[in-house]
């Protein structure tokens, strides 16, 4: 800061000006700023006029605006007021809740004017039509900077079709690292029958493990489902006590039976869900049935989708 | 509504709330309902969960369903019907030996009241054959005819074929035990009960509890005989438990498990007041070692000089792990027996920490194993309350804390280097050894890994010490085993029994024989990797080396029967299927190996065998036995080798049909 | 020092040494698919195993994980071991039959082809694991894991998607003993769509786990010289000058110690990441520091930490 010779409104104006830089960026940027200013000043004593305008004049949107708005400078003539503009057509998808994720990184008092600005943005791109997924995305990864690009990205990971609150609960309540993973696997697939990508992204993010070792572990245990299994899941017992008395008969018939119909099913087998005194036996949705029960149960599934 | 801040999703969620009212009143209500919900939210943002919240919480009945009905809100009840279960509290602690009597005598007065005990067996395998619905027919009866009597869920005393099993006790009179009840039976017993009559039906009496291994027993006849008994056996002169040496599972089927008072009541946490008052470490390796207990998962390593071994390796820190794993695809051995007495095994796990100076536990649980995983948690939570798990335990300055892990499903993990890999949330495969889970096990720290039924033992050895411990079953095994039965048996069950017993005799005892009544043709013991044992062998005894010596392994005790129809060949394929499903894949020999094996097992068993695919067979199973990585790959051969060996006939019978 | 026999010999061993290490050390020739000496052992091949006999029992154990005892007697060629071995060997080539170091393997113990009985694959992945502990344990990138198990177990990314984590530093590729880790490097690569071809800079692709990255280009030569998100990852994990970043292997300069101006303190010695310093007397009475030429990697991390200044 020594090349510059500063007025005291000017530095008074310069330090507002860093104020409003987010806590994250100020070192980074501070330097960069301040050379910016070195050179537009070229010697000369700078004062808060000075600083207001090399905002004005020299500094990029969104930026611009929101150190303009910081500052307390009136926004250009032909800028909008800061009233929220909508999506021209619309969203698709996930498209505003990225957005909104997205304007969450932005401090509370620059927010209102990166929505105006990047929103306008996004209507260019969407050219006419609704705001895509991909234009958020676009939006985050050429303009945006970092560390917010990285972190907003991480937290587009974790979004999907699933509500993750009780997850994230979870994650918080749960303390250690890899060595609770598993127990948060459970969680999931108790609450969603599935564990959705986005767990476990979230999950990995979270809990520092590699997600290539999260995918390792969904995949060497059986326990855990990788796709959301049909509307009823059918489990057969495929102990050996099992199958000697027919079992193995037993599965085929309701695999059969499944492709005949075209049922919603998933069809699992399982070693051991403790009925080998009512062999050969199934689980629909959790509950078990023998004998001529099953049956009756199977054939109810099986006349749902006619 | 312009003072609601919405998020897209929340604005959508009332969209569906407004949808939802009907047409006529839509107009009126929607800008009170947006009242309501701008007055709770205030300036906070509204999101779907903060609009589902408000409709659960603040609106008023009816609408309050119908809303959460539109929302989807409204869950299904849970499919599996669940009898109202009241959490049972727990009053007291047991700080001494003073104090363990005092909660001894309540835990007696509620498995002997003054009032009426029905007790519902509800292990996996009586919920399995309906016996909630059965309890709940019970408590629905008990209510309509004014009787004064108490439904309490009990654990498996073994009978399977029977379930589900319902014992009517009261103070003064023997208790009764029914079989197969049925919910539309439950008015009969329970009105039976009340004029301390017998229902019909009733399967047999017992008068009295006698635990020979914790000295207590518990009475429930006193005086005469009623004359409504006087058809009924006493259950201590009925075969099945005559024959029985009932020493991990003296309490199954008596006690509820989630009531520690009456595992204390059978004389339970007696051994641990033994040791943690009068005994040294090093007197309970003692009491083990001279037991000459061998481990129950399998492998049948001797559990003191494993117990010996941890305790001498230098570390502050180490671990006692149950391996609760049982991925033998039978009848779920263990977990009948875990779910019906918790206690036995955390009482155990304490005892080993104490002995080897470990000062934490995990208990391992198949994934499976969802109702053992909750028992044992309420049981550990029951014991943290009083006192018997947590710090200074019994005043004796030792602590022991332990966990319940559920595993992922991998049958694996029954190997215990690879269920320490789980354990750390690692990947289902195994370690190197050495170095042996003793000196260098979870998280590095020596660590005792000992079967479910191995630690369950230790009570019952420290009460009664390792010679009378040794003083039963044969020179190479000692004390008593549980075994299940399953498969072609008239009577699926699970029992424990001294070592040596002759399996043939099991079979015929306990099992009643095939349930076709054809002869016995084949069996299994030791799971996938013993192989199946034809019917020439049944005077085999329950032994180690007797059953290592003939080729099978003694394993973790299931007994499978197969009868004459049985199709052996195909039995290998579904066996050899197993292991290539479980293969972890780590090393060449067992990945590779199993496939291979798989295809040519399964054109046998489909009739289209060679010699040459039989040579190959026994190269191949010769050489996995010395190259692969652990005991899966190792004797993943055994199914066919086992039914090449002892079965040439059926072999023959599925060679390829040459035209000649 | 350990004493122990291996196939009669007489050997010595270094204490805390695997059977592995004590044979190669002593010229003894063992098989080994999966051992690499820069990661930890797996065991996982089982080509390695030897017949050990320790305490009046022999048994058959995987040489690269065993440890070495007194008083061993190792053989590494018993018929048990040997056929072992060879149903490792046939097993690899049913499943791989042309990979060349499975065919070597194969001509060296006698299998001309695998067993007709057996269906044949084409894979090309032994599944020794190299690229897997080499990501993880020495890049430390994790980017690829085993995924599946048993019969299906392959090396992938996560989820079969591009792998996010990977830095492109191509370790994998380098340990990979068959050469199915294909890794590219383009000087010139173009992105197509409708409107035409665009084109971009030197890229560098690995297209096992579907990565692209942009090669960071030498600000003195203009060569590409390495993947950027690998540039990012070291400069997160060295406290060396900015320079190596921005100037390829060939345009770097190295370290010159300048003997009048060192200390002897070492504090370069301990914060060079590649272990290419030394203190060494060089026939004199001090101790300098003494540059290996071949590890040094001009990252001039010692340079900032030589209080004398000796380095440059």
């Amino acid at each position: 800061m020594s090349d510059i010779k500063w007025l005291p409104d000017g530095q008074k104006t310069f330090d507002k000006v860093m104020a409003a830089v987010p806590d994250e960026m100020r070192d980074v940027i501070k330097p960069k700023l301040t050379q910016m200013l070195a050179g537009k000043a070229a010697g000369k004593p700078v004062s808060g006029d000075m600083v207001k305008e090399w905002v004005r004049d020299d500094l990029p949107e969104p930026q611009r605006s929101a150190l303009m708005a910081a500052l307390g400078m009136e926004p250009d003539g032909d800028q909008e007021a800061a009233a929220p503009v909508g999506a021209a057509a619309g969203w698709q998808g996930e498209a505003e809740i990225m957005f909104e994720r997205m304007l969450q990184e932005v401090p509370d008092m620059m927010r209102e004017v990166f929505r105006g600005k990047l929103m306008g943005i996004a209507n260019e791109k969407a050219q006419g039509g609704p705001i895509l997924e991909a234009h958020v995305l676009a939006i985050v990864k050429d303009i945006v900077p970092d560390p917010f690009k990285t972190k907003i990205l991480k937290a587009f990971a974790t979004m999907g079709g699933v509500d993750l609150s009780n997850l994230e609960e979870l994650i918080e309540k749960t303390a250690g690292g890899q060595e609770v993973v598993m127990s948060l696997l459970h969680a999931l697939q108790e609450e969603f029958g599935y564990c959705p990508k986005e767990a476990i992204v979230m999950i990995s993010q979270r809990k520092d493990v590699p997600l290539a070792t999260m995918y390792r572990l969904l995949t060497c245990y059986s326990a855990f489902r990788l796709e959301k299994p049909a509307k009823h899941v059918i489990t057969v017992c495929t102990s050996t006590g099992a199958y000697v008395n027919g079992g193995g008969e037993l599965l085929k018939q309701i695999k059969a039976k499944a492709a005949e119909t075209g049922a919603d099913v998933t069809i699992e087998t399982a070693r051991d869900i403790g009925c080998a005194n009512v062999a050969p036996a199934i689980l629909v949705d959790g509950a078990v049935y023998s004998g001529v029960q099953a049956q009756a149960k199977l054939e109810q599934i099986f006349s749902e989708s006619n | 509504m312009s003072d609601i801040k919405w998020l897209p999703d929340g604005q959508k969620t009332f969209d569906k709330v407004i949808a939802a009212v009907p047409e006529g009143m839509r107009e009126a209500m929607k800008p009170k309902l947006a009242e309501m919900l701008a007055a709770k939210v205030g300036s906070k943002k509204v999101s779907k969960k903060v609009v589902e919240a408000w409709v659960k919480e603040d609106l008023p009945e009816p609408q309050r369903s119908v809303l959460m009905a539109a929302l989807g809100l409204d869950k299904p009840a849970a499919s599996t019907a669940k009898v109202k279960k009241a959490v049972w509290k727990v009053t007291g602690s047991v700080k001494s030996a003073a104090d363990l009597n005092t909660m001894k005598a309540v835990g007696q007065d509620l498995l002997v009241p003054k009032t009426l005990r029905i007790a519902v067996s509800s292990a996996s395998c009586g919920l399995a054959k309906g016996s909630e619905q059965v309890a709940a027919a019970l408590q629905a009866a008990i209510k309509k005819q004014k009787v004064s009597a108490e439904v309490v869920m009990v654990g498996s005393n073994g009978m399977s074929w029977a379930e589900p099993v319902v014992s009517v006790i009261k103070a003064g009179k023997p208790a009764v035990i029914y079989g197969s009840v049925t919910p539309e039976g439950a008015a009969d017993i329970v009105k039976a009960a009340a004029a301390g009559k017998v229902a019909a039906d009733a399967l047999m009496r017992q008068d009295a509890v006698k635990v020979d291994v914790t000295g207590e027993k518990i009475t429930y006849a006193t005086g005469k005989l009623p004359a409504s008994c006087s058809g009924l056996k006493d259950a201590s002169k009925v075969a099945f438990f005559k024959q029985q040496q009932k020493i991990v599972s003296r309490n199954a089927g008596i006690i509820a498990p989630d009531r520690i008072e009456e595992y204390i009541g059978m004389g339970g946490y007696k051994a641990l007041t033994k040791a943690l008052t009068g005994m040294k470490p090093a007197d309970v390796i003692g009491e083990v070692k001279s037991s000459k207990l061998r481990g129950r998962g399998g492998a049948g390593f001797p559990a003191g000089i494993k117990w010996d071994a941890c305790s001498k390796a230098p570390s502050d820190k180490k671990y006692i792990v149950c391996n609760g794993s049982e991925g033998d695809p039978e009848i779920g051995l263990h977990k009948s027996f875990l779910e019906s007495d918790p206690h036995m095994l955390i009482e155990g796990m304490i005892l080993a920490g104490y002995a080897v100076g470990a000062d934490e536990g995990y208990v391992y649980l198949n994934d499976r194993y969802v109702l053992a995983v909750e028992r044992v948690q309420i049981a550990i939570a029951q014991a943290e309350k009083v006192g018997l798990l947590g710090t200074d335990i019994l005043g004796s300055g030792f602590s022991f804390t332990l966990k319940v892990k559920r595993g992922g499903g991998a049958y694996v993990c029954g190997e215990e280097t690879a269920l320490l890999n789980a354990l750390e949330g690692s990947f289902a495969e195994p370690r190197p050894r050495p170095p042996l889970p003793v000196h260098e096990g979870l998280n590095g720290k020596p660590t005792v890994v000992n079967n479910l039924e191995t630690l369950s033992n230790i009570s019952a050895i420290v009460l009664k010490g390792g010679k009378w411990f040794a003083g039963i079953g044969t020179p190479s095994s000692k004390g008593s085993k549980i075994v299940a039965l399953s498969g072609n048996v008239a009577k699926p069950c699970w029992v424990e029994l001294p070592m040596g017993t002759v399996i043939g005799d099991i079979i015929d005892t306990f099992g009643g024989g095939t349930a076709s009544g054809k002869k016995v043709k084949a069996f299994q013991t030791g799971g996938p990797s013993g192989g199946l044992l034809p019917a020439s062998k049944l005077k085999l005894k329950l032994d180690y080396d007797a059953l290592n010596k003939a080729g099978s392994l003694l394993g973790s005790g299931g007994l499978l029967v197969m009868d004459e129809d049985c199709d052996v060949v195909d039995v290998a394929r579904f066996l050899t299927e197993f292991f290539l499903e479980e293969s972890c894949g780590k090393c060449t020999p067992c990945r590779e190996g199993v496939k291979r094996l798989n295809e040519i097992v399964t054109c046998i068993a489909e009739g289209r065998g060679t010699k040459a695919q039989l040579a190959l067979v026994k190269t191949m199973g010769e050489a996995m036995n010395t190259a692969c990585f652990c005991a899966l790959g190792k004797t993943a051969a055994a199914p066919i080798l086992t039914v090449m060996k002892h079965f040439p006939k059926d072999v023959n019978a599925k060679m390829l049909k040459t035209i000649n | 020092m350990l004493k122990l026999k291996i196939n009669g010999k007489n050997i010595k061993a270094k204490a805390g040494a695997t059977v592995l290490e004590a044979a190669r050390a002593n010229g003894i020739d063992i098989p080994t698919l999966c051992s690499n000496d820069a990661l930890k052992s797996y065991g996982a091949c089982r080509m390695c195993i030897v017949e050990i006999e320790q305490n009046k029992r022999t048994t058959i154990e995987a040489s690269c994980t065993f440890p070495a005892a007194d008083g061993m007697s190792i053989n590494t060629k018993s018929e048990r071991v040997i056929a072992g071995r060879k149903l490792v060997v046939e097993l690899m080539l049913s499943r791989c039959p042309n990979v060349k170091v499975v065919q070597d393997l194969a001509r060296e113990y006698g299998i001309a082809e695998s067993s007709t009985e057996w269906e044949q694959d084409n894979e090309y992945c032994i599944l020794c694991g190299l690229c897997v502990r080499a990501c993880n344990e020495v890049v430390g990138a994790g980017a690829i894991q085993f995924a599946g198990r048993g019969a299906d177990k392959i090396v992938d990314s996560p989820f079969h998607q591009s792998a996010e984590d990977c830095i492109a530093c191509g370790s994998c590729a380098y340990v990979c003993p068959t050469g199915i880790i294909k890794k590219n490097d383009l000087e010139v690569s173009a992105a197509c769509s409708p409107e035409g071809a665009e084109q971009e800079g030197p890229k560098r692709e690995i297209l096992n786990w579907q990565v692209e990255y942009e090669l960071k280009i030498c600000t003195k030569c203009g060569n590409p010289f390495a993947p950027v998100p690998h540039l990012i990852k070291l400069e997160k994990e060295l406290n060396c000058l900015p320079q190596f970043f921005n100037l390829c292997p060939s345009c770097r300069e190295y370290i010159v110690v300048d003997k009048d101006k060192c200390l002897g303190c070492g504090s370069c010695m301990e914060n060079c990441p590649v272990g290419a310093l030394e203190l060494d007397d060089q026939g004199g009475y001090e101790k300098y520091a003494k540059v290996y030429e071949i590890n040094c990697m001009g990252c001039h991390t010692c340079e900032r930490y030589c209080p004398a200044g000796a380095l440059s």
